[in-house]
């Protein structure tokens, strides 16, 4: 009935795997992956426990229309306490491990404890064992495990969710990785998971899902498909893709460059989509060479994409002269602008050893641009990079840090802290451009208001996927209204992401047509009303988790520069961020006291009392 | 008669009238024109959901009826993409 029903619990520690029944009350308030993920993280786990204890559980969660048909149905989320931030962290990824992992019968997957030594999780259907990853897979890449997994299980179809070597070694912005190249990126689940020494999970299914009414599902999922199918934002989002943004970030002067000291790039031009869709004068081939999509999608936002082979970062190199996951909007900004680097082969080969090694490539360039700015005033010296010029710019420092940070070789461990740590650590905590000591994301603050208060209330520290602030921003530098369509996109993208569904499909849907699949799916009415309730009933649930770890209103703001330092061009020019004229009304509309904490009322509304 | 610069950003130009493969182009408008007006000449409609700027500054869809171009405006014009 859109749920298979079933939890499997693993506890590391002990060596043991327990199926035990998926709490219905719970599903029908929290829906599944990030939502009731979170509802079983927030009853078993200590909010104040270290997120590398054992103490802290590593949730796997599917969502109800995960693998039923519905359009981008192959979502799964990871929900833990985040190592980055020390808040809770909730990181979405898409591919086709999540589908599998349904598909093989489980709703989701609670990992407890840490094993004595490093092992991997292997799930047939209800054939689930924990096996050694020593001398096998453990100091292996992503990539090498997913081969080896599938070759000694000799299943060409089998599922694989991975950490890299960032992960082994407890980076503080590993992901936890699927396919190659998709991952579940923020937070630094992927540290968690390597506390537990647990390498991988792989999965593969012959199970089958369900839904309550299989007529009014499938009506609901035709009506949406044809809706999806021929939308224009679909069409760009297949052909062009996300890294599209980068032009109109750049026109608008909100994106992040040179650790925020700019918002505008001169060497937009030569990383942008245009650039990566000119074929090379070295081969003839331009860097984008396919899309791709992930399971049960239409879309295809994803990017397979190839390397100069005489580019200087991948001679001698024959593993990276084929084909590669590309540039994403996220991933060039923070490995372009943000660090002023417009070699667009050495941002994809940065992008490509991200994804080898498992790390988040918007911590990763984020964290590599404060590193160039502490550089940059004598904080840090090539005494501490071992000889590495770690300038502003330098596309072979951005090569060399991706090597490192990866490989948790020298500085590169330092990298691996994340900005607000190797900040901290050099002596200029004003210099990270963090939220909960998570990384921006592509969009300054200073033109684009909203996001602003969305990265400052953000449960998981900043984040643009969090809230849906985009098109007001585009169309206002103001801060009136941003509270409201905040708080609303907040509760609507938290319900959303809950479902299984992935959040690109809301470019051409309304919530009425994923509430209508959700109907046929599942037993009981849903209604656009419940679907919202059920997103804020989620957000008052992290925003609880947080509080209980120790945030409070103060950790609800901005990086000073941004709040401080005016934007030298663009929509913004002359602005700072104006926390502190959105933050009361936010409060107000959630429900929350003056001092950001959900009262009796209202967590009595949303049953959290 | 006025000339205002047009450059469409992540748009492709096929779909519209006087700009070049690039998306750019220099598009003749009467004296006192407006963004709309600016827009239906190259054969897009003000009411779609695109976003705009003049001179770098954001202009509403509200609003396009209402903000007069002066020789030499810079107009560029975006798709409403979200997320990334």
């Amino acid at each position: 009935m859109g749920w298979q029903g079933k939890v499997l619990r693993v506890d590391l520690s002990a060596g043991t795997v327990t199926p035990e029944p998926l709490n219905m009350a719970w599903a029908e308030k929290y829906m599944g992956q990030r939502g009731l993920g979170t509802k079983y993280l927030f009853e078993e786990v200590n909010p104040s426990v270290d997120p590398l204890d054992p103490a802290n559980k590593l949730i796997f969660a599917t969502g109800p229309l995960t693998a039923t048909g519905a359009s981008t149905g192959g979502r799964y989320s990871v929900i833990t306490k985040g190592a980055l931030t020390g808040a809770i962290a909730c990181s979405n990824s898409g591919g086709q491990f999540g589908a599998y992992l349904k598909l093989a019968g489980w709703d989701m997957l609670i990992l407890e404890g840490k094993a004595p030594e490093p092992v991997y999780l292997y799930i047939e259907n209800d054939d689930v064992r924990i096996l050694p990853a020593t001398d096998f897979i453990w100091g292996e890449t992503v990539w090498d495990t997913e081969d080896q997994i599938t070759a000694k299980h000799q299943n060409p179809n089998i599922k694989i969710a991975s950490i890299g070597i960032a992960g082994e070694n407890l980076c503080r912005f590993a992901c936890v990785m699927n396919d190659r190249d998709r991952a579940a990126g923020r937070s630094g689940v992927g540290a968690v998971m390597g506390s537990k020494n647990l390498k991988a999970i792989a999965a593969y299914g012959t199970v089958g899902t369900k839904v309550a009414d299989p007529e009014r599902f499938r009506k609901a999922n035709d009506a949406a498909r044809a809706k999806l199918d021929p939308h224009a934002a679909r069409t760009r989002l297949s052909t062009i893709g996300t890294h599209a943004m980068l032009d109109v970030t750049n026109a608008y002067g909100s994106v992040p460059t040179l650790n925020c000291r700019a918002v505008q790039f001169a060497g937009t031009d030569q990383i942008n989509v245009k650039a990566a869709h000119t074929p090379r004068r070295a081969d003839g081939k331009k860097n984008v060479q396919a899309n791709k999509a992930c399971f049960a999608c239409s879309i295809g936002c994803g990017r397979i994409a190839t390397i100069n082979p005489e580019h200087f970062s991948v001679k001698d190199k024959p593993r990276y002269k084929t084909s590669l996951g590309g540039l994403e909007y996220e991933s060039i900004y923070a490995v372009g602008p943000m660090c002023g680097v417009d070699d667009i082969d050495a941002a994809t080969y940065a992008s490509a050893l991200c994804n080898e090694h498992g790390m988040d490539p918007i911590s990763f360039g984020a964290s590599v641009a404060a590193a160039m700015e502490l550089y940059d005033i004598g904080a840090i010296t090539k005494e501490q990079t071992g000889g590495m010029a770690l300038e502003f710019g330098s596309a072979e420092a951005l090569c060399w840090a991706a090597e490192v940070t990866g490989t948790a070789t020298g500085f590169g461990k330092d990298i691996g802290l994340g900005a607000k740590r190797i900040c901290e650590k050099y002596g200029h905590p004003e210099l990270s451009m963090t939220v909960k000591g998570q990384e921006f994301p592509g969009y300054d603050p200073r033109a684009m208001q909203g996001m602003g208060l969305a990265y400052a209330t953000s449960n998981r520290g900043a984040c643009h996927l969090r809230a849906s602030p985009f098109v007001d921003d585009f169309a206002h530098v103001r801060t009136e209204g941003k509270a409201e369509i905040v708080k609303k996109s907040q509760d609507r993208n938290a319900a959303w992401d809950s479902t299984g569904v992935c959040l690109f499909a809301g470019n051409a849907w309304e919530v009425d047509d994923l509430v209508a699949q959700l109907a046929g799916a599942l037993p009981g009415e849903w209604s656009v009303d419940r679907f919202f309730e059920t997103g804020e009933r989620i957000w008052n649930m992290e925003r609880l988790f947080n509080l209980r770890a120790g945030f409070t209103m103060a950790d609800d703001t901005l990086p000073k520069r941004v709040m401080e330092e005016p934007a030298p061009s663009g929509a913004g020019k002359g602005k700072v961020a104006e926390i502190g004229k959105m933050l009361p009304e936010y409060y107000e509309l959630r429900g929350w006291t003056p001092d950001g904490e959900p009262t009796t009322q209202t967590l009595s509304r949303l049953e959290l009392a | 008669m006025i000339k205002v610069g047009f450059q469409l950003v992540s748009i492709d130009a096929a779909d519209y009238k006087g700009l070049n493969r690039e998306g750019l182009g220099d598009i003749p408008l009467k004296d006192g024109g407006s963004l709309a007006d600016a827009m239906n000449m190259i054969g897009m409609k003000p009411e779609l959901g695109f976003m705009t700027l003049v001179n770098g500054d954001p202009v509403s869809p509200e609003n396009r009826g209402e903000k007069t171009l002066n020789d030499g405006d810079q107009v560029v014009v975006f798709p409403p993409i979200e997320g990334g």
